[in-house]
């Protein structure tokens, strides 16, 4: 099949054009050895059959500024790499013309057959004039298209099939290399096997980290530059330059008038980005967006989890009672349905930041906070997964793909969980009553303030662990802003759709696998226990329903809450109370903690099976039960301030989401900072609620 | 008279004429921020570090720090 790949600056609806020619087809991948993105789809060219399409990351020239950028370089200087197109479609915002063709004119020079797309033609007029022009000075075909709307695509096609079928180069080359650095640039070709003189030019300017390049190759190109004093930027700059002046002198050729402002960009971003409403506007959509995320996912949610209550219901009553039964039941469907719960959250928070990013609203946000964000060691777009992680860490996550400084997405990634997520609620929820009775302070809602306080509390965590994290952490790229804004477009909904799509495709895939492990596990610790501690446990309660006449819902809760404590779980809580007692905490807590590992909001449900009242499902009686515990020695209340607290603090703090850990893995394509995650949120944790619990008793 | 992009006011036009920093060079050269281009200092950023540069038919966001490495003209 032959290979196409699809390439342009940023904003130049490359990625439109990608989904309108793919479709379905795509599927995401990486570029060998790097986390950038690498979209490849396939499509149908009349007379040619089907192709293979390759979305590049979008790039200003070759002379990369960015991990993303240098991916592009990587591929095409080096005809064997794995993905090297056999042409390739260049798009270009045919309102930006003239910065646009850097590229392309590069891309002559290394000899790459190339069709140029001139895009968002419904955008000005009088172009069929200019294509000729184009097409007659760069020798390369040339076509008007509409990505969005799918004009000019079939023609785009035609030549597409005509440029892969001819068999020799129609291009010239556009930039001259003179005399004693030509002879340079073809010795230095010839050491990296590349095929020309402006090869060898590129070559040269990047020898230290292209990826083909062994040591030897490397050292003697090294030594070749030194003897000619070649000066790497000022060359890069002076090449840049006269390509520039070449084709302005074609570009005054053409009938179309370059350098027209949009003035509608311009007086939007008079409200958007003004130095007072600007951010007090971002914060709304944001909280808005928050308030989307969180009440359009909670009737799905609720569907989701009636769906896999009747699934496991029907499945138990269909299969024996075995132990793969509950395998089957408690670990495996209840696992699925940990994965599936995420999706509406998923979905909704891209579909949201996709329309945001799409209209070019996002980059107008990182320009307002981007200084703000670079002191604890963030970027603007930071800011996005920040307050996306008060819903939900996990699409949070997802979303630091798109900022391209590695460092700053690492710190991103690992403070978000930080952040207090509305799976925490529940645990608040049941404990705040223990902290402070409900009333009033003044006008404010006394239990609402300490709901604050603890959202506050994760807040100010996260920018401190951040600010902590970019002293330790090595910065391998310079920090950057110089940043093009685009003008404000209408969202492309197929755009978002897709983004939409792929990105709950792939945490099903990747992160449930993780997921599902880790639920299978945790079921097996808490439903399993050493031999004859079960059945003593059964024996136990069966006597106990005897002599107090327990009801049959009585019983089932006994007998689930002295099951969990005979089980691993139990006895893994039960081991690591003496280490939580200086917290306040016991052993019921213990195994709480250990479950909940699984989601936070598991504690409740594993609290309420241990004070048996497992069966009702409500945190109002679960939290009356807990009133009556006492503590043995003293007798005492067992929730008093100081221990409700504790555990509230505790839950602030503490990593308590496996779902988390799995997405950061994927994210980061390395088990190491999942592990930071937990080592540094559970040290956290302890630390906190040792503090507040010795202070307080 | 030269002076750096960064110390341009609100609303003041310049035009570029050479970089100190090469780094930074390359980058604004390919966004089009090149030698003799004309652009126009639209705002700052609610904390100050960022300016808003519109220029030709585009606009750009930069760092002050970033800004501070280009010398222009005003005009």
């Amino acid at each position: 099949m032959p290979r196409i790949a699809l390439l342009g600056n940023p904003n130049s609806g490359k990625s439109t054009l990608f989904n309108a020619l793919t479709g379905l087809s795509q599927r995401i991948g990486n570029f060998p050895g790097v986390t950038v993105d690498k979209k490849v789809g396939v499509t149908t060219i009349p007379d040619l059959g089907k192709v293979e399409l390759i979305d590049f990351p979008g790039c200003y020239s070759l002379y990369p500024n960015s991990r993303d950028e240098r991916v592009v370089v990587d591929t095409l200087i080096y005809p064997d790499s794995a993905v090297y197109p056999d042409m390739v479609i260049y798009v270009v915002d045919v309102k930006h013309l003239e910065r646009h063709l850097l590229l392309a004119t590069q891309l002559l020079d290394l000899q790459i057959p190339l069709v140029i797309a001139l895009n968002m033609s419904d955008q000005v007029e009088g172009l069929s004039i200019d294509e000729e022009v184009l097409a007659q000075a760069l020798s390369v075909p040339v076509v008007s298209i509409s990505a969005r709307y799918g004009e000019g695509v079939d023609q785009l096609k035609r030549l597409v099939a005509d440029t892969v079928r001819a068999d020799h180069l129609i291009a010239k080359p556009f930039y001259t290399i003179q005399g004693e650095e030509l002879q340079v640039y073809q010795q230095v070709a010839l050491q990296a096997g590349a095929t020309n003189a402006y090869a060898g030019k590129v070559i040269a300017h990047h020898h230290t980290w292209l990826s083909h390049l062994n040591d030897d190759q490397r050292s003697r190109i090294s030594t070749l530059l030194e003897q000619v004093d070649f000066n790497n930027v000022a060359g890069q700059v002076e090449e840049t330059m006269t390509r520039y002046d070449q084709y302005g002198a074609i570009l005054q050729g053409m009938h179309h008038q370059l350098d027209r402002e949009d003035s509608f960009t311009t007086t939007i971003d008079r409200l958007i980005t003004h130095r007072f409403f600007g951010p007090v506007l971002f914060f709304l959509i944001l909280f808005l967006m928050f308030q989307a995320i969180y009440s359009w996912a909670t009737g799905p949610m609720d569907w989701i989890d009636e769906a896999f209550a009747q699934l496991s219901a029907g499945v138990s009553a269909v299969m024996p009672d075995a132990w793969y039964t509950s395998l089957l039941v408690d670990g495996l469907i209840a696992g699925c349905g940990g994965v599936v719960i995420f999706i509406p959250q998923i979905a909704i928070l891209f579909f949201l930041v996709s329309v945001l990013e799409e209209t070019g609203y996002m980059s107008r946000a990182v320009f307002m906070f981007d200084g703000l964000m670079q002191k604890v060691g963030l970027n603007g777009r930071s800011i996005v997964a920040l307050v996306s992680s008060g819903a939900c860490a996990i699409p949070a996550i997802m979303s630091t793909r798109t900022i391209s400084n590695e460092r700053e997405r690492l710190i991103t990634i690992l403070v978000s969980p930080l952040i207090s997520c509305s799976a925490r609620i529940p645990v608040y929820v049941v404990l705040v009553a223990f902290v402070v009775p409900a009333g009033k302070v003044g006008v404010f809602d006394q239990q609402g303030l300490v709901f604050m306080g603890l959202y506050l509390l994760g807040i100010v965590a996260a920018l401190v662990i951040a600010f902590l994290l970019k002293l330790v952490l090595p910065q391998r790229e310079p920090s950057q802003l110089m940043m093009e804004l685009p003008r404000y477009q209408l969202p492309s909904m197929k755009n978002v759709w897709t983004t939409v799509k792929e990105r709950v495709k792939a945490f099903i895939v990747e992160a449930g696998k993780v997921i599902m492990v880790i639920s299978v596990i945790l079921w097996v610790l808490a439903s399993y226990g050493p031999a004859g501690q079960m059945q003593a446990a059964e024996a136990e309660v069966e006597q106990r329903v005897e002599q107090e006449s327990l009801s049959s819902e009585q019983a089932a809760d006994l007998l689930a809450s002295k099951k969990l404590e005979a089980s691993y779980a139990g006895i893994i809580g039960k081991s690591i109370e003496p280490v939580i007692r200086p917290l306040g905490f016991d052993w019921k807590i213990g195994i709480a903690l250990i479950t909940s590992f699984a989601a936070r909001e598991v504690f409740v449900g594993t609290m309420a099976t241990i004070y048996s009242v497992g069966s009702t499902d409500d945190e109002l009686s679960l939290r009356d039960r807990m009133r009556t515990e006492v503590r043995e020695d003293t007798g005492q209340p067992f929730y008093d301030l100081a221990t409700a607290l504790s555990l509230l603090i505790f839950y602030v703090f503490a990593m308590q989401c496996m779902s988390t850990l799995a997405v950061t893995y994927k994210e980061t394509q390395s088990w190491v900072w999942p592990a930071v995650q937990l080592f540094y949120m559970t040290g956290l944790a302890y630390i906190g609620s040792l503090c507040v619990y010795q202070l307080l008793s | 008279m030269l002076l750096p992009l960064a110390e341009l006011s609100k609303m003041e036009k310049a035009v570029v004429k050479h970089y100190l920093d090469d780094r930074i060079a390359t980058r604004l050269i390919a966004l089009g921020l090149k030698p003799q281009q004309a652009l126009r200092v639209e705002r700052f950023s609610p904390m100050g570090d960022a300016i808003y540069i519109r220029y030709g038919s585009s606009q750009m966001a930069v760092r002050r720090s970033e800004a501070l490495q280009v010398m222009v003209e005003a005009i």
